[in-house]
């Protein structure tokens, strides 16, 4: 019987039936070079194990804890998907007083983002947040920073709504405004962190060039994204 | 014990299995956080006396895959680049390092392959079951990525 590399890799997983094992077992005993292919294998599996092994000896984080307790999460129904501007218009209410959007006209037909500024938390999120170091648990998380072609605009989201807000000389102004809550048929809240797909795709749509990178970023937000 | 205390009780494992997948150690608990949420949020499709273990390294292989594919067409994410790979044990931080580097050059069905059996210790058919796969598709992913592995590592 030719013993594969494969039997020796079950071999060393345990995974082989005891005849199996014998018969690997008795191949080795009378090979001296499979014998070596046997021992490389358990090698790797012993390196493999003890390469991240650290990890689990370290406390886990308090937002992951946090994460774990019932009360923190919403089963708020998280299918997301397009809406119409008004629904978007109410979302930005709703988000409004929890983040700092103001929507000054709201009986005027808007169109997403005709006169929606940022102010609060999430004025001061775009303002100051780096894509590339999140806070922990802030209400507002600033998912990608980029160059349109006039100016900085960066991708948001928080509980309800995500969104897409560029920089203007007097301020942020949301762009586009997407619920993150709807429909009956979805069974989970996303996490805070995930952009929606057509926030993604309005941000592809407005990019110059690539998103910034951490250094960018920084340099961005030093000169006050101007 | 509490389905929410399992969970905790989980996170070593989860966080583990997260640095094996991510570039660095907060993507890697933002991924484990990611999961821990769906997965309570989805409590009511947990079957008891189903492994949770498997069930909620399910979901967070199906929130990594998202991510992968979400930054593959970025191409680029607004991430330090100068972050270092997860590095794991200090006894040699060195072999840990060269693991860590070859992990990242698998190919991603490999590396997860990889890191449920050889790093996490699933049977083979737990690492099918989280991976959603034939035990045929696992065990010639497990193959290929050691093959290479041991390749890279020259041993």
């Amino acid at each position: 019987m030719s013993i594969t590399d494969e039997m020796l890799m079950a071999y060393v997983d345990g995974e082989l039936s005891e005849p199996q094992q014998m018969a690997v077992d008795s191949a080795v005993a009378a090979d001296p070079a499979l014998f070596e292919k046997l021992e490389r294998h358990r090698r790797l599996r012993a390196r493999m194990g003890g390469a991240f092994a650290e990890v689990l000896a370290e406390p886990a984080p308090e937002r992951l804890v946090a994460a774990a307790r019932p009360s923190n999460v919403v089963p708020f129904p998280a299918q997301r998907r397009a809406v119409p501007a008004w629904a978007a218009m109410a979302a930005c209410v709703a988000i409004g007083l929890v983040a700092g959007l103001s929507v000054p006209r709201l009986g005027s037909a808007p169109t997403i983002g005709s006169d929606l500024r940022a102010h609060g938390q999430l004025a001061s999120a775009l303002d100051k947040q780096l894509a590339s170091a999140p806070a922990q648990g802030a209400a507002v998380r600033v998912g990608l920073s980029f160059r349109s072609s006039d100016g900085y605009c960066r991708t948001f989201t928080e509980e309800t709504v995500a969104g897409l807000a560029c920089r203007e000389r007097d301020g942020w102004k949301v762009r586009m405004a997407v619920a993150r809550t709807a429909g009956p048929a979805s069974d989970y809240r996303t996490a805070a962190s995930e952009t929606p797909p057509q926030v993604l795709e309005a941000a592809q749509d407005l990019m110059v060039g690539e998103p910034l990178d951490a250094r960018a970023e920084a340099a961005a937000r030093a000169k006050d994204w101007r | 014990m509490a389905f929410e205390q399992e969970i905790v009780a989980l996170l070593p494992r989860l966080r583990r299995l997260a640095r094996v997948l991510t570039r660095d150690a907060t993507s890697a608990d933002d991924l484990v956080q990611i999961a821990v949420e769906r997965a309570l949020t989805r409590q009511g499709q947990w079957r008891e006396g189903t492994r949770l273990d498997s069930w909620v390294m399910r979901i967070m292989k199906n929130a990594w895959i998202d991510e992968t594919r979400s930054r593959a067409r970025w191409g680029k994410v607004t991430e330090g680049e100068d972050a270092g790979l997860n590095v794991g044990a200090s006894s040699d931080p060195a072999d840990s390092l060269a693991i860590a580097q070859a992990m990242a050059k698998l190919p991603d069905e490999q590396r997860i392959a990889v890191a449920l059996v050889l790093v996490d210790g699933l049977s083979y058919a737990d690492a099918a079951d989280v991976l959603e796969v034939p035990p045929g598709t696992l065990n010639s992913r497990l193959v290929r990525g050691r093959m290479a592995l041991m390749e890279m590592l020259d041993q």
